[in-house]
């Protein structure tokens, strides 16, 4: 009999702990929050921060509308946490949207503002227009939940927080939980947008470079895209070869959805003419102090094409000013192809203009 | 018979000599000179005109900008326009997320091209101390003039082994707030410019205010570098101390948790505002960029507070203020009505305002009551201020 009673006793006391245990885990479940402080990743921080069970939450004076564990923050002017995914493992590109849900009925409350990069730029500012309710703040834009994305691809750590207007203290703000919602299996194949020629002209030695993307409605995301070239179109150096060549366009996303797009390629003699650096002088009289502004054109019979301005060594300082004594400048200029032209221009920087 | 007929050749040949007069007699082409001015030749003569077989065109006027004698904005036409017809607080809504408040450069136009150019310009009628631009083409656009102020400028085109220099032309900047471009910065301007109470100037190029640094670009660290000569950062914001600027390790970085509006009143921002003060007392922190978030509230506070202190009029610190509904801050999304917030700045006043003395007196007042000392406020004035010359 005293071996039951003190067996129960072992029982009751094993599941008193292991409820206490199960309840810590449980409102990170709903609210993965790190324990420690990130300031790497996040500007935010507490007072104070109670967790409930959602028995608790009514005595503590919880508004209602919330599901199992809830928390209250407490803080001035700002107050928020780190949130860590991390251990989830969930690829960023199946996440469909992070929603947060949170009550808070401060008149003065700015923003619910997401970070992670600790307040430098903000991946959310959420104008704050719903006090005295629960609200269900959500990130749904791709771009802003890549952001979220660790170095392995999937959601990471970010900072997340409430800012408060015109300076308030304690100012209290509950929290119900961060999730994140995956999107269902995609059976859909990405778009490939392309709006060139279905037959490209080109000669040979020249970058091929088109202007074509795919994007996946069901991931809403980009994916490469690949170029798939007919037999020895290209050589060993990757550069595409005189001739007919086919070049097929391909894009497959995380789901192993593909699709293709073909077009026809021809590639011609190769372009060999440089271009024309426009431009006469080949020496500058100027002053020490100029402010060096000069907008040097070239022309090519193929290409758009730039020119490259370098300064030998301690010419211009670094106001953009030209120091005074005998420079070099070199105008450089490539087409697409490599043909190239360069000049040297003298230039003398004394200590008056005339 | 006979002298009838002669005369009527010699009639005929006379006619034929004035026929022939009359067509040669167009303009001869007029030389440049030295100078670049346009000299008219006299009428060729009957001599003249057997040796002038070119054949000439009027000449093309030059375009010149800035005009002549004419007066620039340095702001857009919608922020020079709410200047010209300044009423405080009565700015409505108008930022719609871009910033409006950028500085608008100088488009300096001459009409002729050369092999390259040197563009002259200076604040003195002999040209002397003058920037100087080593540009091509006929045109360049010039950043960061001085409102205000009167600029004379010429240009020495070369050309073909030759250096042609124009005439002085002149004109001159509207006397606004002085808007400041840093690639990524929202909100910026330059603390200098205003006329203070006793006839002096706040000095340019010495406190910039502005939001944050959350966007800032390479060239934007360069421009207020190695431009501006920003040395301190005096961040606003309730960060966490021992921080580095983003502007490099050569730039000072300070923080406070600074207070706002009325909050210049609660003792617990005390200390912080005292800090962030006495920035402006040492010599060796100017150039000095603050900023909070916005650039507006903790920002605009200290503003405020610093004008009020340099005797600058009431009207001008409150433009200052407003300038900031002209900027998208940071990319914020703001729906605070701006002369709701101008009430509040204009509480900061009435806060400040013990008696019924100058907002400068009775600022000085409230900042040695705060703690500061009188040495450290003298300081802060003979840092920022000079006499107009």
């Amino acid at each position: 009999m005293r071996t039951v009673k003190v067996l129960s006793v072992i029982i009751c006391l094993t599941m008193i702990m292991s409820n206490m245990v199960y309840s810590a885990s449980n409102i990170k479940d709903e609210i993965p929050y790190t324990d420690t402080r990130d300031t790497v990743t996040s500007p935010y921080w507490y007072k104070k921060l109670d967790t409930y069970s959602s028995g608790e939450a009514a005595a503590a004076g919880v508004p209602e509308g919330y599901e199992g564990y809830v928390m209250k923050l407490v803080g001035d002017s700002e107050v928020g946490l780190t949130i860590d995914f991390t251990d989830r493992q969930i690829p960023i590109s199946s996440v469909k949207a992070l929603h947060m849900r949170v009550y808070y009925n401060e008149p003065k409350i700015r923003e619910v503002r997401v970070t992670i990069d600790a307040g430098h730029s903000w991946v959310l500012r959420h104008e704050a227009k719903k006090p005295a309710e629960w609200e269900d703040v959500v990130i749904t834009d791709p771009n802003s939940l890549k952001l979220l994305a660790n170095e392995e691809g999937r959601l990471g750590r970010f900072g997340f927080g409430f800012r408060f207007q015109n300076g308030t203290f304690n100012s209290v703000v509950y929290v119900d939980e961060i999730r994140a919602e995956l999107i269902d299996d995609d059976k859909t194949p990405p778009v490939i947008y392309y709006d060139g020629e279905d037959h490209i002209v080109t000669t040979e030695g020249k970058p091929f470079v088109l202007n074509v993307r795919a994007y996946d409605e069901g991931e809403k995301a980009e994916f490469k895209t690949e170029y798939v070239w007919s037999e020895n179109a290209t050589d060993d150096d990757g550069k595409l070869v005189k001739g007919e060549h086919s070049l097929t366009l391909r894009a497959r996303d995380s789901f192993g959805n593909t699709s293709e797009k073909k077009l026809t390629v021809t590639v011609g003699d190769r372009d060999v003419t440089a271009p024309l650096i426009k431009f006469s002088r080949d020496k500058i009289d100027t002053v020490a102090g100029a402010y060096v502004k000069l907008d040097i054109k070239a022309e090519d019979d193929c290409d758009e094409v730039t020119v490259l301005q370098e300064w030998s060594e301690g010419a211009i300082d670094n106001k953009g000013r030209i120091t005074e004594g005998a420079h070099t400048l070199t105008l450089t200029c490539s087409d697409l192809t490599g043909n190239t032209t360069v000049k040297t221009v003298a230039v003398a920087a004394g200590k008056t203009l005339d | 018979m006979k002298n009838v007929i002669l005369r009527m050749i010699a009639a005929a040949l006379a006619a034929a000599s004035v026929f022939a007069f009359c067509a040669c007699g167009a303009q001869q082409p007029v030389p440049q000179t030295e100078t670049g001015t346009e000299s008219k030749k006299e009428e060729p003569t009957m001599e003249d005109k057997t040796e002038n077989v070119t054949e000439t065109q009027a000449p093309v006027p030059v375009a010149i900008y800035p005009e002549e004698g004419s007066v620039v904005s340095l702001l857009n036409g919608q922020m020079t326009e709410w200047l010209k017809n300044y009423k405080k607080g009565k700015l409505d809504k108008i930022c719609d997320y871009t910033e409006k408040c950028e500085p608008v450069p100088v488009c300096f136009s001459w009409g002729e091209d050369a092999d390259y150019t040197h563009l002259l310009i200076s604040e003195k009628a002999d040209m002397s101390d003058p920037l100087i631009f080593l540009c091509t083409g006929d045109a360049l656009e010039v950043e960061d003039l001085l409102p205000g102020t009167e600029y004379f400028w010429q240009t020495v085109r070369s050309a073909g082994g030759e250096k042609i220099r124009s005439d002085v032309h002149s004109f001159k900047t509207l006397q606004t707030p002085r808007t400041v471009y840093i690639p990524g910065v929202s909100n910026v301007r330059d603390l200098g410019g205003k006329i203070t109470s006793s006839g002096q100037r706040v000095k340019y190029g010495m406190a910039y205010r502005g939001a944050d640094f959350a966007h800032l670009t390479e060239e934007g660290i360069k421009k207020a570098v190695d431009i501006l000569g920003i040395k301190t950062e005096l961040d606003l914001r309730n960060r966490i101390a021992n921080g580095k600027s983003p502007l490099g390790d050569g730039v000072k970085y300070i923080s406070v948790t600074a207070p706002y509006y009325g909050l210049i009143a609660d003792q617990s921002y005390k200390e912080a505002l005292l800090t962030e003060l006495r920035v402006f007392a040492d010599p060796d922190n100017y150039p000095v960029y603050f900023h909070c978030s916005l650039g507006r509230d903790r920002t605009g506070t200290l503003a405020f507070l610093l004008l009020a202190l340099l005797g600058v009029k009431p009207d001008d610190i409150f433009t200052d203020y407003e300038i900031s509904f002209f900027s998208d801050m940071g990319g914020y999304i703001d729906t605070t009505a701006p002369s709701y917030m101008v009430q509040q700045l204009d509480a900061t006043r009435t806060l400040v305002s013990s008696s019924v003395k100058k907002l400068e007196e009775n600022t000085r007042a409230y900042l040695i009551r705060l703690g500061m000392t009188e040495e450290e406020i003298d300081a802060i004035r003979a840092n920022l201020l000079e006499d107009v010359r």
